[in-house]
């Protein structure tokens, strides 16, 4: 009999949501696209950083300096000025990222005094990418330097540079961004959509009339629960596998671990995402609402998720709040899972947190949900 | 007066305003009006009557100036309808206002899309708002109104351009009896001053108040005429006939219904039996004669209402809806098995229900029993649907007790509830699936057994007229029918308790005929039945009513009963200047007692020998031509008490 019951419940939901077009490109297609886009635009390299350059020396070991900042495709030397005054003004007015300046005494007081100064200019709105810029520029002078020693005390003893660093970066050999960005970005889509798209569908019941009716009938409110789970959790698991396929294409992500286990932990998620959802529309009187809650919910889930930030470098009650959220265990165990290849070994402590954050979400949903007109 | 002027600028001062002839229009291919011929006079009150797809939002959407018409003229004060949109107001079915700007914002609004002068629009405002008697609402939020305000509201916006014709598409769907009469009082009072009102109407007691109205069927007008002339074409008498046992009764008058024989029609209303014949005499005496077993009250002859007119035309169209027998599998105990202890299906003892600071339902006592449709009556906002969502165990009450098919404690359990049938208020179905799909889902949570459930599906579809056209998504379906489809899918796990909230809302005569029959048929079989509505005639259906005013129960009884409770008597006065008669007796009474009922004027008095020669001194120069006592129908009842218990909530 509660079988035949849910059975009926979930055949409903599906045929409901199936029939809502917008909503099902809206969690197949639209993640996928983001996923790609997310993957390509979140970046931290930097490149083509526009360069302005006042060469008042204009010799060869001038020409030198030029040539040592724009060879590494770091910074692009895009514009000459003729004055400094001219230089200052295209970083100001954004026409360019950064100024170096080589004063016509460049090369006099180095042959003299052995050693010579350069004014060097960044447009410090963007403090990560000027950030950036000044590790390039003390990199690119410190080589040059190194170089320019080599040539003029070709005979003195080798230079001794007594510690040597060597680093090695496991499981993200190429250090590439787009390895740490992409799980986080398919957590945040799988956050987004859950959430968004059973509050949606739910309000809607509300909306229609139809909630009371539902609410007569003699299901229990788990089984309702159940059925509102099963369509949207089986749409978005089947997204999940097209977004693993489209960041193996795209990005060459690595799947190293278990399936099944990234499967079970994916689908216990879009549950949490769901039960948060219902909570939501048990709360809202319309769909507008909803969808404004959801999102003003959506965004410190994601910000304090780590899933573009890194967790562990947020002040410490914010590494507090972060244990709160289900998206930074799941991110953990995402990341670990694809990256890693670890096993629930590693990560037994988010597996449990996570299990704690559905067993809550769901009670709490289903006993709002059978009391919301009370 | 700033109306008359603006008549007298006018372009055409014919006196016929609304020219249609030989009007078609075509949906792909589907006819929706095949042949309209249709002249409306300068300052007439004309109703458009039909079945839901008659055609008549298709007229008033050409006549609007929002549709082309394929074929034909349709023409308002000798333009064609589109030109004539500056001297037209439009009121569609939906409310066409905007919830989150005030009352005088709306008007302010619909005014300078109306290109109202700037120096006019105050007094027009003004004198509108006034008219409507919503002046102290001005800064009320128009979502925050009542339905019927709403729609003077609407109406007000209509009138600020000062429109020569109005057309209204089903204005009073959703507003209640009192906001209902308050506000064909002032379509009265628009035609006196000159304005042409063609409206359409579900609800044939309003039907009565137009001068003229057009009964319109699959697209053809089928009769026109004003109502006293439609009913007097129909030659025949309505009996009523009041006896203990109806059931019994009808069974023994139903075989004698021929088409061309004595008696035409024979149906059962609440506590009586209304029986059509073609002749008053002989009819009483073989009604008589074929009850002689049983003991009848004196039997009334009385002439037929528009219902009357409007079902016999359809009947003859071959349009009433069949009434299939629903496939039962279970009995549930005979109302008429213990009439000394009869077993209580719904029973409540003080039931308070507070919102905030609102006291939705003050000390309500109730008692329905198995196999009785009890009717709950009130204005919006009197508290009944907050009451049926406490009897049905929705809403938690505040305090109070109650019991539910004998259950008292845990009104939410899933046993009880498979007990229960409900239709709330809103639509109840699924728009996105379709309407199989629809009904799959109901019998499934309701656990019907496979075999069962193809049946029951089988007698929703045959019932609904819609075999065939299961696979259509319940979105595309009209008003009337989805209707439909939701009672059929809330009683087909044969529920021995039944709550229908306002089942009838926006349904036409025929679905709501059909409603009541099922309704009966399940009462019949021991249903108990708890149903609310605003149409008063449907009232009568039901076997007990109450009527609740600001969440308390002032009247109970059956509708004869109420009816025969009243004080005072009801008078029809013929009188020749209607509107000026009507004016001059709103001055020396209260609003209630006094309405307009097409050329008549309708007047209720608590000592009539006291008043009748009053009236007769008021109106001095037009003293009526006639005045004679008729019996008060329930509507009238209702207002009456309305009134005496302190008026409804603005």
């Amino acid at each position: 009999m509660l079988n035949h019951r849910l059975f009926a419940l979930i055949i409903k939901e599906a045929t409901e949501l199936l029939r809502n077009r917008q909503l099902v490109i809206f969690l197949t297609i639209a993640p996928i696209i983001s996923m790609v886009i997310f993957g390509y635009v979140l970046n931290s390299n930097v490149a083509n950083l526009r360069l302005s350059i006042l060469d008042q020396n204009q010799v060869a070991i001038s020409r030198e300096l030029v040539d040592a900042f724009t060879a590494n495709h770091v910074f692009l030397a895009n514009r000459y000025p003729h004055s400094q005054q001219d230089l200052t003004q295209q970083v100001e007015h954004g026409q360019a990222d950064a100024g170096l300046i080589i004063p016509s005494s460049f090369s006099r007081d180095l042959l003299e005094t052995g050693k010579s100064e350069v004014a060097v200019v960044i447009d410090g709105i963007n403090a990560y990418t000027s950030g950036l810029a000044k590790g390039y520029v003390t990199a690119i002078t410190t080589q040059f330097n190194l170089d320019l020693l080599q040539q003029v005390q070709p005979l003195s003893t080798p230079l001794n540079i007594p510690v040597r660093s060597q680093i090695t970066f496991r499981y993200n050999p190429g250090m590439l961004d787009s390895w740490f960005f992409v799980p986080g970005v398919i957590g945040v889509i799988m956050t987004l959509s859950a959430i968004l798209a059973a509050a949606v569908e739910a309000v809607r019941e509300k909306d229609q009339g139809t909630l009371e009716q539902l609410l007569m009938t003699p299901v229990a409110s788990t089984a309702i629960l159940i059925s509102k789970i099963v369509p949207i959790s089986a749409l978005l698991t089947v997204t999940l596998l097209m977004c693993f396929v489209a960041a193996r294409w795209a990005f060459q992500l690595p799947f190293r671990g278990n399936l099944l286990l990234l499967l079970f932990f994916s689908i216990l998620y879009i549950s949490i995402g769901v039960a948060i959802g219902l909570a939501i529309s048990t709360f809202s009187k319309n769909k507008l609402q909803t969808i404004l809650v959801g999102i003003f919910l959506n965004i410190p889930i994601i910000l304090l998720g780590g899933a573009i930030t890194a967790v562990n470098s947020m002040p410490l009650l914010f590494r507090w709040i972060a244990q709160i959220n289900p998206l930074y265990h799941y991110l953990v165990i995402l990341r670990s899972i694809l990256l890693k290849g670890a096993g629930l070994e590693v990560w037994w402590f988010h597996a449990i947190a996570m299990l704690v954050f559905a067993t809550v979400t769901l009670l709490v949903s289903a006993n709002r949900y059978r009391n919301q007109l009370g | 007066m700033v109306l008359s002027q603006s008549i007298a600028r006018s372009p055409a001062l014919e006196d016929v305003t609304i020219h249609i002839q030989k009007l078609y229009k075509h949906y792909g291919n589907t006819i929706a009006i095949r042949g309209i011929d249709l002249d409306i006079r300068r300052g007439e009150l004309f109703g458009l009557i039909g079945p839901d797809g008659a055609g008549k939002t298709t007229t008033f959407n050409i006549l609007g100036g929002v549709m082309e018409a394929t074929a034909g003229v349709a023409q308002i004060l000798d333009l064609p309808a589109r030109n004539a949109r500056n001297h037209t107001g439009y009121l569609t079915q939906q409310f066409s206002l905007y919830p989150d700007l005030s009352v005088d914002e709306n008007i302010h609004y619909s005014a300078g899309l109306r290109l109202v002068p700037e120096d006019q629009l105050d007094a027009r405002r003004t004198k509108y708002l006034k008219l409507m008697q919503l002046e102290p609402f001005r800064d009320r939020l128009a979502g925050w109104l009542s339905g019927g305000m709403k729609q003077k509201l609407a109406l007000c916006c209509a009138l600020v351009a000062e429109p020569q014709v109005l057309l209204l598409d089903e204005p009073t769907t959703g507003v209640d009896t009192i906001a209902r009469r308050e506000f064909w009082d002032i379509l009265a009072r628009l035609t006196a001053e000159g304005i042409t009102v063609m409206v359409a109407t579900p609800d044939l007691d309003e039907a009565e108040r137009c001068d003229r109205v057009a009964l319109i069927h699959t697209g053809q007008i089928q009769q026109v005429g004003s109502p006293a002339a439609l009913k007097a074409a129909l030659h025949l008498s309505r009996l009523v006939i009041r006896t203990a046992d109806l059931v019994k009764a009808e069974q023994a008058l139903i075989p004698l219904i021929e088409p061309n024989g004595q008696i035409a029609d024979v149906s059962t209303l609440g506590d009586h039996i209304e029986v059509l014949v073609k002749d008053a005499q002989p009819g009483t005496a073989l009604v008589r004669d074929r009850l002689k077993q049983q003991s009848i009250e004196p039997i009334q002859a009385t002439d037929p209402t528009l219902e009357n007119v409007f079902i016999a035309l359809l009947r003859r169209k071959g349009s009433i809806p069949q009434s299939i027998p629903f496939p039962r599998s279970q009995q549930f105990a005979t109302p008429t098995a213990d009439p000394a202890t009869p077993k209580l299906a719904i029973s409540a003892r003080r039931l308070n229900r507070v919102f905030g600071s609102f006291h939705a339902v003050v000390d309500l006592d109730l008692d329905v029993h198995y196999g009785e449709v009890y009717g709950l009556l009130g204005a919006n906002g009197a508290g009944k649907t907050t009451t049926i969502k406490m009897l049905c165990g929705l809403l938690p009450i505040s305090c109070g007790e109650m019991s539910l098919a004998g259950e008292r404690g845990n009104l939410r359990s899933a046993a009880l509830r498979q007990r229960i049938g409900y239709m709330s208020q809103k639509f109840t179905l699924y728009d996105d699936l379709t309407i199989l799909e629809n009904l799959h889902f109901y019998s499934g949570v309701y656990g019907i057994p496979p075999r069962q459930q193809r049946e029951k599906i089988r007698w929703v579809l045959a019932m609904c007229g819609l075999e065939g056209q299961e696979d259509l998504l319940t979105r595309q379906l009209p008003g009337g029918w989805k209707q439909r489809v939701a009672f059929g899918a809330s009683v087909m796990h044969e529920p021995e308790i039944l709550f229908l909230d306002e089942p009838t809302s926006g349904t036409d005569v025929l679905a709501r005929q059909q409603f009541w029959q099922l309704i009966n048929d399940f009462a019949r079989h021991g249903t108990a039945i708890l149903v609310t509505t605003h149409y008063m005639t449907e009232a009568e259906q039901c076997n007990r009513m109450c009527f609740m005013v600001a969440g308390r129960k002032v009247t109970e009884g059956s509708a004869s009963e109420i009816k025969a409770m009243q004080p005072g008597q009801l008078f029809e006065l013929q009188v020749e200047t209607l509107q000026t008669s009507y004016n001059l007796l709103r001055q020396h009474l209260e609003p209630w007692r006094i309405s307009i009922f097409g050329d008549r004027l309708h007047v209720v008095l608590d000592h009539p020998d006291v008043e009748l020669p009053q009236i007769r001194s008021w109106l001095q120069t037009d003293a009526p031509s006639k005045i004679q006592p008729i019996p008060f129908s329930l509507e009238d009842a209702f207002i009456g008490e309305v009134q005496r218990a302190g008026g409804a909530p603005p």
